[in-house]
């Protein structure tokens, strides 16, 4: 079957019944002159034939199951994604740091760069920053929706529009993460840029007892995250100057990727 | 329609509704089950690791965004658990199976020449099934997902975080290893 390779595309597409007419006549011609290729192809069908058949899909499972898990569950649902106050009072003493570093903007992609809609933060409550940049701001209100930055009452004026331009253009920033906290076997980060996802993006030893870090690339905007701590705690970001309530009475800390068009 | 009902049953556990999550469980305790059984076909651990999807479905349940389907969420947590217990029975293999070259399992050994017999179906079926707990755990975790819990092409991409087309290669490698196996077995019986 040796330079056959290219047929695996065909035979894939054909399985999948994707394979346009011209496609299909190439295949069976070739089929036709190679006895392997036409062994595979009836072997792969037989395969599917027999997975499709299979007569015990569905595995029942033991009837205590059910009524095991219901007694496991918790009375209500875990009070850690509310009160991030008793955590930072309980990671306090272990110092737990989190900073976002910009390294300066590395682009994907040297087309040139569209406006990002952006607007300076209220005036009335300048925003924290780190040291390296990174910048706090309260995320979009509505749940699920795209984070925007806002414009404070009076200062709409200053707000860019919007223009479409195309070809759209990826900017990536790396942002570096840090987290201190010894006790933790392990750590990782979740957010708006994972969707939320229970695993995270983990954090690995960065040197230093007790000391995690990773590093994220995202585009320019402002992100809800949070740390999961042994794959279980999810805990907010002690160090983040701006947290704001995630809407089901827990917090969520936030962070501003700035883009070279944001003011 | 049974998305909506879900996004409308996991807003109210999102709420602190403990019931809704009850009705969660009896509707996706079965597939969740059949999934890890199929994965490992070993019930023992099959009925921790459904317990434990569910558990950590519950603690995360506010990180679940309504926008998607409740059960490809599911699906994907109990696919993580699998491949992270799985790899704590490995640990201590220096073997990553994944790096398996397809072509190494298929080619084998020579084609059986002789078509399938439907009389013997159900016992191709089992050598099949055992051969599925053997696959590497990325094309084990699609066979299972599309053939034995008949999720979409689409729904398993979403499971399994990867694009539609790698998700119907997947498929397909998946399919070509399990005949080289299927072979091996055969050739083995004669």
């Amino acid at each position: 079957m040796n330079g056959c390779g290219k047929y695996d595309d065909l035979l894939a597409r054909h399985l999948h019944g994707e394979a346009l007419a011209p496609d299909r006549e190439e295949l069976d011609t070739h089929l036709a002159v190679c006895p392997e290729c036409a062994n595979l192809y009836r072997d792969i069908s037989a395969i599917d034939r027999v997975l499709r058949d299979y007569p015990a899909k569905v595995v029942e499972p033991p009837p205590h199951l059910h009524s095991r898990i219901v007694a496991n569950l918790p009375e209500e649902l875990p009070p850690l994604w509310g009160g991030w106050g008793r955590w930072v009072f309980g990671f306090g003493s272990a110092a737990v740091a989190i900073v976002a570093l910009f390294f300066g903007a590395r682009y994907l992609v040297t087309l040139p760069v569209e406006r990002v809609a952006s607007a300076p933060s209220p005036a009335s409550t300048p925003q924290p920053r780190s040291a390296t940049g990174a910048v706090a701001v309260p995320r979009s209100p509505v749940p699920g929706k795209p984070p925007v930055l806002k414009a404070a009452p009076g200062n709409e004026r200053k707000r860019e529009t919007v223009v479409a331009a195309a070809p759209t253009v990826q900017v990536v920033k790396e942002v570096k993460i840090f987290f201190y906290y010894p006790p933790a076997q392990k750590v990782a980060v979740t957010g708006d840029f994972n969707d939320w996802n229970p695993e995270g993006v983990p954090l690995k030893a960065a040197g230093k007892p007790g000391l995690w870090e990773t590093e994220l690339r995202l585009p320019p905007g402002v992100y809800s995250y949070n740390f999961i701590v042994d794959g279980e705690l999810l805990v907010p970001d002690p160090n983040s100057t701006n947290q704001m309530p995630d809407g089901y009475g827990g917090t969520n800390s936030i962070l501003l990727v700035k883009g070279e068009g944001s003011i | 329609m049974a998305f909506d009902d879900d996004s409308r049953l996991a807003r109210k556990v999102q709420r602190g509704d403990r019931q809704a999550f009850e009705v969660i469980l009896s509707r996706y305790e079965r597939p969740i089950f059949s999934f890890i059984y199929h994965f490992f076909q070993n019930p023992a651990v099959c009925e921790d690791l459904t317990q434990e999807t569910f558990l950590r479905a519950f603690r995360f349940i506010k990180s679940f965004r309504t926008s998607e389907k409740l059960s490809t969420w599911l699906f994907s947590i109990a696919k993580n658990l699998c491949i992270d217990e799985l790899r704590r029975m490995r640990k201590g293999t220096t073997i990553d199976i994944d790096a398996v070259d397809p072509e190494d399992l298929v080619s084998s050994s020579d084609p059986v020449s002789d078509p399938v017999d439907a009389s013997i179906l159900l016992q191709e079926g089992e050598i099949v099934h055992r051969a599925v707990a053997r696959l590497p755990e990325k094309y084990r975790t699609c066979i299972i997902l599309f053939y034995f819990n008949e999720l979409t092409y689409e729904e398993i991409s979403r499971v399994m975080k990867i694009s539609l087309s790698n998700t119907k290669i997947l498929l397909f490698r998946g399919k070509k290893m399990l005949s080289g196996m299927y072979r091996e077995e055969t050739r083995k019986k004669l």
